[in-house]
This record gives structure tokens, C-alpha cells and sequence, in this order.
């Protein structure tokens, strides 16, 4: 009796393993598919957002995005930091700062009023710590909801007006 | 001679049928370990350590004293000339220690018959699903892992006739065992308890030998004890963690107390699975009514082979007493003062890697135990052949889950060491910006960590996940 369960754990781990090297994509081994840099972020996936910029997305390329609170449902153009600021996703926005994002004074500035600007303190006080202080900009934004779309606006990114139904 | 010839053959029939069920977990395991990244936190700086020639790794001025370990460290990094071989090759020194052990293991107790056979197969489940052996496989922390083989082949050249070349071997591995880490001190006292009850390879020299080289190393260490912080590290106790100013202002005055817990629930972990880190985590988890599958797995499976080896203890050491010392009673001796100085080797934090060494002989002693609760069931009434059959199955499959668990850790750790690479790699380069050979070495190790053929954990459904406790 002892003998059985060794057998069948032997036995379960060959299939597993098995099925592993003839399926490497079945949803037992690999994360949900995500289609763009903007919803792994959106998902704080930061492996599979990693993947595009090691698969050569410029991470200073601004990244389409949509949500029904920080851009009303429309579809806007932003650059993947200030969408992982939004989001709230640190991991990303620690992924897309040691791979490559542009960080300076402007950017820094920008990021760290967006965070203000949505309350979230804890992301706001990471920025800080990587040297982001808030400028004169930020206390003359004229504050719009939804949020992203005066930053995106500001930044002279192309903002379409149709709402994106397909997210 | 053709007796002694079938009973060889039906021997080595039962070795490899337990070495092939054992083989699956092994390979992956291994497989497993070699795909993993070196973690960011810790590797870099051992690395930057060995660059570093102001050290000296031989005088033990901290609480960590590993010097064979970063003599090898040193040695692989300074004289093989690419990155990559260098780290393939720290992976090695990981991974044979695995193989070693667990082929070692199984030759050591060398099934005979069918029940030993199944007895042997749960016996690995043990090795390979304990605490002390699954938080011993984190690259590139080789101490305990190097230290277990050792252990384990000590212990079979103690136990067999003498030869010339023994004693020097077992002098050599209780020095290497105790250059990577002082938990290596255990085979001091297993050498005594081997002599003591007459194992045929532990001779008197043999055993003053070690006896003084402990005792020398103890004194060595002690010369620095005034440099050692009362606590190195956060304590458990109770159902919460104590940060070290916290501990060393509550228990400061007179850490003996403390120090006695921290050892008592590194024995209890290994025998009970509670606490771990001094905790009782899933003590507090039951009686808050949110326990798991698997937490009552471990601890479950953990008092029920306990309570078996109690019950063979017992059994094994009354024969002792009326036929003389056997190697299973000296199992159970061997497996309990093994504990107790991991116990007390843990004095200043508890961990579940610091029971490592009991581990070996913790599954020597269950395959013992094991065999005989099974030996005393095939000749029980049939009711109670039912029952004690039914625990033993109940017991088998519990500890393969938490052999299974042990894969899924070892998987879980990796994909943590990669998103470390990820993530923390801005925060590094602030904190470390005045140490250019930090930042060097983490430079050039951002390939290894962010491949994306990390190994990753199976996604299996919740239940399943649930039940093996899945990271």
C-alpha cells in the first residue's frame, strides 16, 4: 500500500512533465496570453511586459491604453512609465526603469504628479525615492477626469475621442 | 553461493525499482536548478565578497563563518575565465550534493523484498519533502546541501569494517562539512554515538580525532564571541516574528530562554513540521479556521511518521538493551542526538534549513520504522492489517505530496530570482552606486537572471495547489 502513492506521484509528475515538453503553451504551464506592453502592465504581469522590451518594444514609445476611470473609456496615446504610474503597477514601473525608460528631471516630475493626482501616496513615494520631484507644472495642472487625458494631452500625444470598445 | 547470488540479485531488482521512482523528482529537481537564475539579493554581493582581497575568509570575526564555502566561490571565480562557466559550475556544486544524497540514500538502505522496497520509496519522499532538505536548494547557498552527502557517507564508512583509508575520509568530510557551515559539527556527536554503540568503523582514534577538532574549531570560533550581536537575525515566537532590536530588548538581559526555543522549534519543525521560523503559523491558521489542505498534510504526515518512529524507537532500543546495539537501534539513536545538535546549533534564530543534517537520518530512521509498522501489519488479525495498511497509504501519499511540494518551491524560488532581476535593479543601482564592483558583477549577471526559459511552477488547479501547498 505505501508502494502506491510513489508510483502514482512518479507516474504524475512523468505526465506532467511529459505534456510540458509537447505542449509548452497549455494553460498549465504558461501565463494568460497578453496582447500588448500596455495590458501587461495593466495586469502587473512584468514578465510577460518584460518580453516586448526584450523582444526590441522601445520602452520610451508611447503605448496605446484605454480604461473606463483614468482615460473615460477613450483610447489614448501614453508613454508605458506614466501607464504603469496610473495603474499603480510598481513592479512595472520598476521593470521599465531599470530596462531602459528615460528617467530626468521632466519625467520624473510628470510621473510623481500623476501619482499625487490619483492619491496613490505609495507609488508617489517610490518616485521620490528614485529622485522625482514635483515642479511648478504640477501645481498649475488644471485638474481634468478623467485623469489621463489632460497628462496625455500635455505631453502632445495623439488622443482619439471614439470611445475603444473592443477593451 | 547461488543462494547468496539471488539474494544479491533480488537486491539490486528492488534498488532499481526505488532509484526509478525516485528518479523523476531527482531529474527535476536537478533540471530545475540548473535552469535557475542566481537570485539578485545575496549572489552579487557573495561575488563581490571574493573579489574583495582585503578579506580574509579564515578568521571568523562575524557570526557567519564559512570559509571552505567562499574558498571555493573564490577559487571557481578567480580561475575560470567566462561568466557563464563560472555559475554552471557553482549550479554543480548544488546539484551533486542532490544526486549524491539521494543515490546514496537509496544504496544505503539497499531494499531486499517488496515491502522494503515500498518502505525505501516513502523513505526518499521523507528526504526529499522535509523542510530541512527543500530550503537547502536556494542557488548559490550550498552550505547544508554540500554538508548532507557527507553526513550520509560518514555514516556508512562508520558503519561498516574498518579500512586504513576510512578513518582519514571521514576526518576529511567532517572538515569540509564544517568549512562550508558549523551546522558540519553534527558529525562530532554522530561519531560518538557511532562508537558508543559499537559501530564497527568508529574507532576510539577516529573519534577522539574528531572529538578534538570539534572542540578546537568551538574555541577558535569562540575567540570572536564578543564581535557576535545577542541576535543575528529575527526570531520566531509564538505566532509573530521578533525584528532584532525587539529581541535584543525584551530578551537582551538573559537570551538563554529565547535561545532554548529557537533550538526546540528547529527539532520540532523537523519532527512536527511547527513551528517554522519559530512560528506556529499553522497552528494560528487552524484555529482562525483557515488552514489548508496541505498544512494539515505536513503536519499530519509529520506527527503520524514521527509517532511510527517513536513507536520503533521504543521497539529498537528494548532489543538493544537484551541483543546488543543493531544498526536500527543505532538509527535512532544516531537520528535523535543528530537533532538535538541541529536544535542547538540553531540557538540564536530558527530556520528550517538548520535541521538539514537531521534530515539524512530522519529518513533513515522512517525507512526503519517504516518497514517494521508494515512487517507488523502483514502479520496482524485483518482488521487490523486494514487500519495500520490504510495509515501507511495515508502517510505514503502525504509525503509524496510534500515531495511534490518540493519541486513546486524549488520552481517558485527561481521565478522569484527572475523577477528580482526585474524589478529590483533601479533600487540596486541607488543603494550600490559607490560600490563599482557590485554594480560590475550585477551588470554582467542581468543575461543570466532575466532568461525567459525560467523554470516557473505548474499551474495547476486550485485544489491541487491547495493540497500540495503550492508556493
Amino acid at each position: 500500500m505505501m508502494a502506491g502513492p510513489a508510483l502514482l506521484a512518479a507516474l504524475g509528475v512523468c505526465a506532467v512533465e511529459g505534456r510540458r515538453v509537447l505542449q509548452p503553451q497549455a494553460a498549465l504551464f504558461a501565463a494568460p496570453f497578453v496582447f500588448s506592453l500596455a495590458d501587461a502592465i495593466e495586469r502587473n504581469d512584468v514578465d510577460q511586459a518584460y518580453a516586448f522590451i526584450r523582444a526590441g518594444q522601445d520602452p520610451n514609445q508611447p503605448i496605446g491604453v484605454s480604461n473606463p476611470i483614468l482615460t473615460g473609456g477613450r483610447r489614448v496615446l501614453i508613454s508605458p512609465l506614466l501607464w504603469a504610474v496610473a495603474t499603480g503597477r510598481r513592479d512595472a514601473l520598476l521593470m521599465l526603469l531599470g530596462y531602459g525608460a528615460r528617467w530626468d528631471a521632466a519625467i520624473g516630475a510628470e510621473a510623481l504628479c500623476l501619482a499625487e493626482e490619483l492619491g496613490d501616496g505609495t507609488t508617489a513615494a517610490l518616485l521620490e525615492h528614485h529622485g522625482a520631484r514635483l515642479d511648478e507644472r504640477c501645481a498649475g495642472r488644471r485638474r481634468t477626469d478623467p485623469p489621463l487625458v489632460s497628462f496625455a494631452a500635455d505631453a502632445g500625444f495623439l488622443l482619439r475621442d471614439a470611445p475603444d470598445q473592443a477593451r | 553461493m547461488a543462494g547468496a547470488g539471488t539474494e544479491h540479485t533480488r537486491a539490486h531488482r528492488w534498488t532499481t525499482l526505488v532509484l526509478a521512482l525516485a528518479a523523476p523528482f531527482t531529474a527535476i529537481l536537478c533540471l530545475t536548478l540548473w535552469r535557475s537564475p542566481f537570485p539578485l539579493t545575496e549572489t552579487v554581493a557573495i561575488f563581490e565578497n571574493v573579489t574583495n582581497t582585503a578579506t580574509n575568509i579564515w578568521i571568523p570575526d562575524t557570526s557567519y563563518y564559512r570559509p571552505l564555502f567562499y574558498l571555493m566561490v573564490s577559487t571557481i571565480w578567480h580561475h575560470i575565465g567566462s561568466l557563464d562557466t563560472r555559475l554552471a559550475v557553482l549550479k554543480l556544486v548544488q546539484i551533486v550534493p542532490v544526486i549524491v544524497l539521494i543515490i546514496g540514500f537509496i544504496w544505503h538502505l539497499r531494499p531486499k523484498t517488496f515491502l522494503e522496497a515500498a518502505a525505501a520509496s516513502v523513505a526518499v519522499a521523507v528526504v526529499i519533502g522535509s523542510p530541512g532538505f527543500r530550503d537547502n536548494l536556494e542557488l548559490p547557498l550550498s552550505y547544508t546541501i554540500v554538508g548532507m552527502p557527507l553526513a550520509l557517507i560518514a555514516w556508512m564508512l562508520m558503519n561498516r569494517q574498518p579500512r586504513a583509508w576510512h578513518a582519514p575520509i571521514i576526518v576529511a568530510l567532517t572538515l569540509i562539512a564544517i568549512g562550508f557551515k558549523e551546522q558540519g559539527l553534527v558529525l562530532v556527536p554522530l561519531a560518538v554515538v557511532c562508537w558508543w554503540t559499537g559501530a564497527p568503523g568508529a574507532t576510539r582514534g577516529l573519534v577522539a580525532t574528531l572529538v578534538t577538532i570539534g572542540a578546537a574549531y568551538v574555541l577558535f570560533r569562540l575567540q570572536w564571541r564578543g564581535e557576535w550581536p545577542i541576535f543575528e537575525q529575527a526570531i520566531g515566537l509564538g505566532f509573530r516574528e521578533i525584528e532584532v532590536p525587539e529581541a535584543t530588548r525584551r530578551f537582551g538581559d538573559f537570551p538563554y530562554w529565547i535561545y532554548a526555543y529557537n533550538a526546540m522549534s528547529t527539532i520540532s519543525n523537523a519532527l512536527f513540521a511547527e513551528p517554522g521560523r519559530g512560528v506556529f503559523r499553522i497552528v494560528q491558521a487552524w484555529s482562525e479556521g483557515r488552514a489548508q489542505a496541505w498544512q494539515f498534510a505536513h503536519v499530519g504526515s509529520s506527527i503520524g511518521l514521527t509517532g511510527v518512529m517513536a513507536w520503533w524507537g521504543l521497539r529498537s532500543l528494548r532489543d538493544a538493551r537484551s541483543h546488543g546495539w543493531s544498526l536500527e537501534s543505532r538509527t535512532c539513536m544516531a537520528t535523535a542526538v543528530v537533532l538535538l545538535a541541529c536544535g542547538a546549533l540553531s540557538f540564536n534564530y530558527s530556520r528550517e534549513r538548520l535541521s538539514g543534517m537531521a534530515v539524512v537520518f530522519y529518513g533513515i530512521a522512517a525507512f526503519f520504522a517504516l518497514r517494521a509498522a508494515a512487517a507488523w501489519a502483514v502479520e496482524a488479525p485483518r482488521v487490523r492489517f486494514a487500519v495500520t495498511g490504510l495509515a501507511l497509504l495515508v502517510l505514503s501519499a502525504a509525503w509524496q505530496t510534500r515531495a511534490l511540494a518540493t519541486v513546486e518551491y524549488v520552481r517558485a524560488t527561481a521565478l522569484r530570482s527572475h523577477r528580482e532581476w526585474l524589478v529590483m535593479l533601479p533600487d540596486r543601482r541607488l543603494e550600490f552606486g559607490e560600490r563599482p564592483a557590485y554594480l560590475g558583477i550585477m551588470n554582467a549577471m542581468i543575461d543570466q537572471g532575466t532568461e525567459p526559459a525560467t523554470p516557473r511552477p505548474v499551474r495547476y488547479p486550485e485544489w491541487v495547489a491547495l493540497t500540495i501547498g503550492q508556493p
